[in-house]
């Protein structure tokens, strides 16, 4: 059970939040003119990373607030959680 | 061979107790509730309506004696009161943020408030319920969103020691019953 600490509610277990994927990916600006492989690019290409992982929680069963958490996906650590509209912290060494 | 002990005899049932009764259950029907959402500049308005300041800091309340503010989330707090006095906060609280963006909505019948008090109520919510409710760090100005055995619930303290529990109606019966079971080693009075 993951320890996720929402930046409004503090340290709270995983069951009260869902996950939202991977963060920061942008919707192709011209969505009129935008090519199907910008299309594709933004509905189904992910990083998938080994490691530090910048994505999107949500807390479900408390304030219902979206945000964003850095996690490592071999070991789970997570290394901070922050709001939409923060800055991007860097991601750990 | 004789049986001498059948496999429930030592197992507590609803409404019976293994000793002085440790909690006392009763639905709190009906408690008002208004949803408010609100930001900037609104926010000194509603608080003029309350005549409270609303809570900015996480999971805390503010009130007087007519009615309480529970933090819900950064713009968002739900507002309690005795039933039939919401339509009152409603319009106050309407006529006040009229030129502020927000959402004053009674949801009073959206959520059930079961209430467990007596000394064993926190153990009995520390078996479903991942948080810390001893009054060291959830003390009377505080209230929590969480879940208990899986239902979303809204945990409030009341004095003397127990909790108001605000669940959606369609869970009531569900947590009500949840309660029963996990509080029947201590003794359940079911009052009200
Ligand atoms: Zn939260």
């Amino acid at each position: 059970m993951l320890l996720i600490p929402c930046p409004y509610c503090g340290e709270r277990a995983e069951g009260e939040f869902r996950y939202g994927g991977e963060a920061h990916f942008r919707r192709p600006d011209n969505h009129l003119e935008a090519t199907d492989e910008a299309w594709a690019d933004y509905l189904f290409m992910r990083k998938n990373p080994k490691g530090w992982h910048r994505e999107r929680w949500m807390h479900l069963a408390g304030c219902r607030r979206w945000f964003y958490v850095v996690r490592h996906t071999i070991t789970h650590k997570i290394a901070t959680a922050y709001k939409v509209g923060d800055a991007h912290p860097d991601l750990p060494a | 061979m004789t049986v001498e002990c059948a496999p429930l005899d030592n197992v507590v049932r609803p409404g019976e107790t293994n000793g002085p009764s440790g909690i006392a259950l009763t639905d709190r029907r009906f408690v008002g509730q208004v949803n408010l959402r609100v930001r900037g500049s609104g926010l000194t308005a509603a608080g003029h309506a309350l005549g409270y300041a609303l809570p900015m800091a996480a999971n805390t309340t503010a009130g007087d004696a007519t009615s309480r503010a529970c933090w819900l989330g950064p713009d968002e707090w739900l507002i309690v009161c005795d039933d039939g006095k919401q339509a009152e906060l409603i319009q106050q609280l309407s006529a006040a943020l009229a030129i502020d963006p927000n959402a004053v909505t009674d949801v009073t019948d959206a959520r059930a408030v079961l209430r467990i008090a007596g000394a064993c109520a926190r153990p009995v919510l520390a078996k479903g319920c991942t948080l810390d409710l001893h009054p060291r760090v959830f003390g009377a100005d505080r209230v929590a969103q969480s879940l208990i055995a899986r239902a979303q619930v809204m945990i409030l303290p009341i004095e003397g020691g127990g909790y108001d529990l605000f669940v959606a109606r369609s869970f009531a019966g569900y947590l009500w019953d949840w309660l029963l079971d996990a509080g029947a080693e201590y003794g359940i009075r079911v009052e009200g």
